[in-house]
């Protein structure tokens, strides 16, 4: 019984670290995605604020 | 695919419209304004898919500010199947004056008549088979909000669209009618396209079809010279502008047919002699302000509980209730408790941090049972759960105070706050136009930095992009609610409601001393004149105030569940682990050698050296608010086991604020440099998403400037609120401070102080 805890513990354990270190990388991972797709790319969800066209390239130029 | 465009003046419906058509759900609101880009969507209930593209409202295709080129590039130089005139039939002859203009252009124009509900409410009538005769286009009565008149319309743009249109223009009558015909006939010959348009154009003397046409151009101007004065003293955009409204009441006013009702005096217009009053308009803003407040941070419902004190001797009516049960009683305290009957907000709040309770003792317990190591359970528990609920618990509250500001503006009072604040504002530099932008800022800086566009003075722009962050946004609001409700439960004689409140205003009050002092400094010049059509009010519409809230919904959930977390994923490692990568205390963590390292930074603002040991707690804080705001509470719930503090339970019904509680008893910080810390926030840097879209609407060179700005304002402000609050002499030393820097910027202006540059360097005489 107790090493069938120490197993269920142990595996519990290693799920929470795997988890949290796919959480990390997800929302790294997430943000540079939404930059590169041009969606939300600032994060705000807003339908109408236009973010994703905020930081195009034509805009940079533009602002050149 | 056929691409149709909506087209039309601001806050015409065009975007309820798209929304109905496409099935999007695109931000509306009732006042003009609100698209500043074109957004494309896919109508799909005719035989063929239809490609609908939502354009910025404008008032005439002769652009003033960068959101009206969007409307006018896309009409003439994606060229559509077919344009959409969406004109507000409660305004019919001043919407009529861009159809006049649309119609110039090559392209298929059907006129959409929208809100036809509200024209028979007035008692109105609109002939439209008359109206379609005398314009030679089709014309549809619709009701974008009810849905009314949809397919019609879409039916009659579909054949429109497959059909070739010439140019044709009111203008030929006038004076300028031969010179604009020759013009077209010389385009023509060159093969431009929309030749009567840029011929049009030319003789308004648009700037950018001078430009594109210099050799037509000449012909205008020879005709100027033979003309003289005589013709509206030369000013050719002004008689073009007159010829058309003048066109515009000799042949359309007849479509209207008003009866006596349509005569009296509007709902709108009777509210808006008291709302918008001369005198008591600010005030009745500040008291629908506090209302706001009130209903959803307030403790003390109405403050019943308040008043009854009055009548019995102090005592109140509201008493905690004991029943025996820790989580009875925690549930009975989220709707009463000493403080009095809770506000609907603090119900949402106590409730969702009741829940978050009982969910984090339940994996808690789940984890101790299983078996998982200590590193584990303290991840969880400490890291992401305190993380995640830290934010959760704030995010009903936060989304009641949207559903009462999405009220306001669906209501049309928002637009009257612009005007209000107008005409107190105007003298120190700043328009109502640009109390817009701001006010969404209420929202999220990020769109309301986007609707910046809308101002045509780029000085003006770049104020209003400065001090945005100051409008308290929805990452913000739970920094306020969290301090606001610790000091409050630890101060009786503080309200929470007020207090908030009070933030807020100040926040409010720091913007319009920030554009002034910036008016007399690096941005001088006057405001630009502020003419905004008060948009009529009516009852907003649950289906739009649902999607308002399910968009912030979806942003809190979507932040919740990346940055947040994954903050407090690393908030909670830095904490525990050391440089060596090993599990140790607080006091030998990466965080504590980095956050004491820069501690002594937040002394001026009492939240630096003097709070001791754990005093870094808030610079971290700060710091990992740049990536969100909401990550400054987030911070605080990670923070405060490792630093060994005690959450309170709820059996105390502090939970949702107890972190903060938590840090006052174990880092001995002062609600006076709690209330620095919070200013501090709302004035500084804000989060990175906003700091970026800011970066993106002002102009090359000044983002470096403005985030100075934002450091210095700060800093210097949360100093001064540390001092004056808590050394309450200080604030004849700010004031002299104030008053000397104002004096100077007086002489300087009025040229008692030159300022020369020598070289580098600059000598003041």
């Amino acid at each position: 019984m107790l090493n069938l805890l120490t197993v269920a513990g142990t595996i519990v354990s290693i799920a929470v670290g795997v988890v949290a270190a796919g959480l990390v990388v997800f929302a790294i991972g997430y943000k540079i995605w939404c930059k590169k797709h041009g969606k939300s790319g600032c994060g705000c969800d807003c339908s109408s604020c236009g973010c994703c066209s905020c930081h195009t390239k034509e805009k940079k130029e533009e602002k050149k | 695919m056929l691409k149709i465009a909506l087209a039309g003046n601001p806050n015409c419906g065009k975007t309820t419209l798209f929304n109905v058509l496409t099935g999007s759900t695109a931000h509306v609101g009732n006042w003009p304004g609100v698209t500043v880009d074109k957004k494309e969507g896919i109508y799909k209930k005719l035989n063929v898919p239809i490609s609908v593209v939502d354009l910025p409202g404008i008032y005439s295709l002769s652009p003033y500010t960068p959101e009206e080129v969007v409307s006018r590039n896309f009409i003439l130089e994606e060229k559509p199947d077919c344009v959409i005139n969406v004109i507000d039939a409660t305004n019919l002859e001043r919407n009529l004056y861009l159809t006049t203009q649309l119609m110039e252009i090559d392209v298929p124009v059907v006129v959409a008549l929208n809100m036809m509900d509200a024209v028979e409410k007035r008692g109105e009538k609109i002939d439209a088979a008359k109206l379609e005769e005398k314009l030679g286009m089709a014309v549809v009565e619709i009701s974008a909000l009810k849905g009314q008149g949809i397919r019609e319309l879409m039916e009659r743009a579909y054949r429109a669209a497959k059909q070739k249109r010439k140019g044709a223009t009111v203008l030929t009558e006038t004076a300028l009618g031969h010179v604009i015909d020759d013009v077209r006939i010389a385009l023509d010959g060159k093969g431009a396209e929309n030749a009567l348009f840029h011929a049009v154009k030319l003789a308004e003397g648009d700037e950018l079809e001078v430009k594109m046409h210099p050799d037509e151009m000449k012909m205008v101007t020879g005709f100027k010279k033979q003309a003289g004065k005589e013709l509206f003293g030369g000013d050719f955009e002004a008689l073009i502008a007159d010829a058309r409204y003048k066109y515009i009441t000799a042949n359309f006013s007849a479509v209207v047919e008003r009866t006596k009702k349509a005569e009296k005096m509007t709902k709108s217009e009777k509210a808006d002699r008291v709302l918008t009053h001369r005198i008591w308009g600010i005030p009745i803003f500040l008291v629908i302000l506090f209302g706001l407040f009130h209903l959803t941070f307030g403790e003390d419902f109405l403050y019943l509980n308040t008043i009854s004190k009055l009548f019995t001797g102090g005592a109140g009516f509201a008493q905690d209730v004991e029943t025996g049960s820790e989580v009875l009683n925690a549930f009975v305290a989220v709707f009463y408790s000493s403080a009095g009957i809770s506000t609907p907000g603090a119900i949402l709040f106590n409730l969702t941090g009741f829940v978050c309770d009982q969910i984090g003792g339940g994996i808690a317990t789940g984890l101790e049972n299983v078996g998982a190591a200590a590193w584990a359970q303290g991840l969880v528990n400490d890291g992401i759960w305190a993380g995640l609920s830290g934010v959760l618990s704030f995010v009903p509250q936060i989304l009641f105070l949207f559903l009462l500001i999405s009220i306001l503006e669906d209501s049309g009072y928002m637009a009257r706050v612009a005007f209000i604040l107008d005409r107190a504002f105007r003298k120190f530099g700043l328009s109502g136009r640009a109390f817009i932008p701001m006010i969404m800022g209420f929202g999220c800086s990020v769109p309301a930095a986007i609707n910046t566009r809308t101002l045509a003075d780029e000085k003006e722009r770049v104020m209003t992009n400065r001090v945005i962050p100051f409008f308290t946004c929805g990452a913000k609001a739970p920094i306020l609610a969290a301090v606001c409700g610790a000091v409050a439960s630890q101060y009786t004689s503080v309200n929470a409601d007020l207090l908030v409140f009070g933030l807020y205003v100040f926040g409010m009050a720091m913007a319009v001393i920030s554009v002034a002092v910036m008016r007399q400094t690096t941005m001088r010049g006057e405001a630009a004149p502020f003419i905004m059509e008060l948009p009529d009010y009516h009852l907003p519409q649950f289906r739009s105030l649902m999607v308002h809230l399910w968009d912030k919904l979806k942003h809190y959930i979507k932040k919740a569940f990346t940055i947040i977390v994954a903050s407090a994923i690393v908030i909670w490692f830095l904490s525990n682990f050391n440089w060596s990568w090993q599990m140790v205390g607080i006091e030998e963590s990466i965080l504590y050698s980095i956050g004491s390292f820069v501690q002594w930074v937040c002394t001026p603002m009492g939240f630096g050296l003097q709070l001791g040991t754990f005093g870094w707690v808030f610079v971290v804080a700060a710091v990992t608010g740049l990536i969100a705001k909401e990550n400054v509470i987030a911070t605080f719930y990670v923070l405060v086991p490792a630093i060994g503090a005690v959450l309170p339970g709820w059996d105390d019904g502090e939970s949702g604020i107890g972190a903060v509680v938590a840090l006052m008893q174990s880092t001995g910080i002062t609600w006076q440099a709690l209330i620095a810390f919070t200013v501090f926030n709302m004035l500084t840097i804000p989060c990175f998403a906003a700091a970026a879209t800011v970066r993106g609407e002002t102009p090359k060179g000044k983002f470096k400037w403005t985030v100075a700005f934002w450091m210095l304002t700060s800093y210097l402000t949360a100093t001064a609120v540390y001092l004056i609050l808590t050394w309450w002499w200080t604030v004849f030393i700010v004031a002299a401070l104030a008053a000397g820097f104002i004096g100077y910027v007086i002489l300087r202006n009025r040229g008692a102080i030159v300022c020369r540059k020598k070289g580098k360097g600059a000598v003041s005489e």
